[in-house]
């Protein structure tokens, strides 16, 4: 499968923080889930992505072409949400269209209004008189409506209630509907990102811990129950991770490396996550 | 280019009619007591508009978007300069217009007019890279600095122009006039240089 975007070796030293060695793939009509715990860099990523922080090292290409090197036209056709909404707060979304169709080339301001009126997003109020779910909704209605191919969107959900999530995934199903579109997508609230995803990138300070297809993880990985000492009968290297409880443990184990003897339940991303971070190893 | 100042007169559309009321009163009061140091200090008055307009942007992490929508680092940094130039050269020359309209502009009133404006430059080329590296909330002591000690300068200058010779008028205008325009090529140098190493 073509590559829509490429990261190879990303590496970027802050105070107390560094990006180490960040390689990964976004596949040409795939949605890539981008998790990892808050500080972990997947906001570093997407900024080293997007040009907004300047890597130290390592190569970026989108499109088949490195990323310093591709014009501003080729820029528009990637749309962003950043963490913020980084758009001008004292214009209402007459003034943006305005505004937009000076700065993306291929600005469609009917699909626009289309975004803005299927949010319900009142068109003369200021954006700095909306809520934080529809300041959200503005900046994915702008990142839909210059014909980007790749989305890059960095916790597009966050801090909007069940109903305007739900909306949003709906618009980025449709957004997949072409075979050539493609999303990068950090988000903390997983359960958007297990019904949306096709692979799912997992960061953890600062370093990647697996890229995987959503499916293959529920194949890959499984959680077991058990006593501490029956689990230390399993090779060290099938358990990620345990927690204690009260009767026991609870361990994330590579179904690949454990006996058919120990039954496990199907692990979900967010249990995954956890283990790898949290858990304690043998 | 035409976008991003188009937002920003959109964005500080609601200052600017206040900035607007402010020049007309000061320009009638200007042409009421025939004092074009009022009308100097206008053109002064212009370094903050543009400023108003990067910490609106710097709010609103409008560079965020901006870079990650393909405009260049270059390019933000450029229209910052075109924009406080577009807007401190036309009221420079509105300036001149008044006097000369209500018939008040000699040589001392253009000397007057040339050094204050020169002198909004010079801060303009100083405050953009300050405010650009180090944000406006912490290029405000800087700014509040370089006010009051343009506020002396213009006091001497004005002392000087009313006390001293034709030559030396001329000279005291046209020094902070070139060097306003000329400070410009290592403030916009200082300032590229700074938005080529930032991370947003």
């Amino acid at each position: 499968m073509q590559d829509c975007m490429r990261v190879k070796g990303l590496r970027k030293n802050f105070k107390g923080f560094s990006l180490e060695d960040v390689s990964f793939r976004v596949p040409r009509g795939c949605v890539v889930g981008f998790i990892g715990e808050n500080g972990a860099g997947k906001s570093t990523t997407i900024k080293s992505i997007l040009g907004l922080v300047n890597a130290d090292a390592g190569e970026i290409e989108v499109f088949g072409k490195r990323m310093r090197e591709i014009g501003r036209e080729e820029k528009n056709r990637i749309g962003t949400v950043l963490g913020e909404t980084c758009l001008p707060e004292n214009l209402n979304l007459k003034d943006l269209d305005g505004i937009m169709k000076y700065i993306f080339t291929n600005w469609d301001s009917e699909k626009y209004f289309q975004c803005a009126d299927r949010f319900c997003l009142p068109l003369d109020k200021k954006i700095k008189d909306f809520s934080r779910g529809m300041r959200q909704k503005v900046s994915l209605a702008v990142a839909l409506s210059h014909k980007a191919e790749l989305l890059i969107l960095d916790e597009p959900t966050a801090g909007l209630d069940p109903v305007a999530r739900d909306e949003i995934i709906d618009l980025l199903y449709d957004f997949m509907q072409d075979e050539a579109h493609s999303i990068l997508i950090s988000s903390h609230i997983l359960s958007d990102l297990e019904k949306l995803c096709d692979y799912i990138l997992f960061i953890h300070d600062g370093r990647i811990i697996f890229e995987e297809e959503k499916d293959m993880l529920t194949e890959k990985y499984g959680v077991l129950k058990c006593t501490e000492e029956r689990l230390r009968e399993l090779d060290p290297k099938s358990v990620v991770g345990f927690h204690r409880g009260e009767f026991g443990v609870s361990a994330l184990v590579k179904l690949d490396l454990v006996p058919r003897s120990f039954v496990t339940e199907k692990a979900g991303i967010e249990d995954i996550m956890l283990y790898f971070i949290r858990g304690e190893r043998i | 280019m035409f976008g991003l100042i188009l937002k920003d007169i959109k964005n500080i559309s609601n200052q600017f009619l206040y900035y607007l009321a402010a020049f007309l009163g000061l320009i009638v009061f200007s042409v009421w007591t025939k004092n074009v140091y009022i009308l100097g200090g206008i053109v002064f008055l212009s370094v903050s508009l543009p400023l108003s307009a990067l910490t609106i942007d710097e709010k609103n992490h409008w560079d965020s978007f901006a870079l990650a929508s393909g405009i260049s680092r270059r390019r933000l940094v450029l229209y910052r300069y075109a924009l406080a130039y577009s807007v401190g050269v036309p009221l420079l020359g509105c300036g001149v217009a008044v006097a000369g309209i209500f018939g008040y502009l000699d040589l001392k009133a253009v000397a007057a007019l040339a050094s204050f404006g020169g002198m909004s430059f010079l801060v303009n080329n100083a405050m953009l890279p300050i405010v650009l590296k180090k944000g406006s909330e912490h290029a405000q002591a800087a700014y509040l600095i370089m006010f009051a000690g343009v506020v002396l300068m213009s006091v001497l200058f004005a002392i000087s122009i009313e006390l001293m010779g034709r030559t030396v008028v001329w000279a005291l205008a046209f020094l902070p006039l070139s060097l306003g325009f000329l400070s410009v090529i290592p403030s916009l140098l200082a300032a590229l240089n700074i938005y080529k190493n930032k991370d947003f």
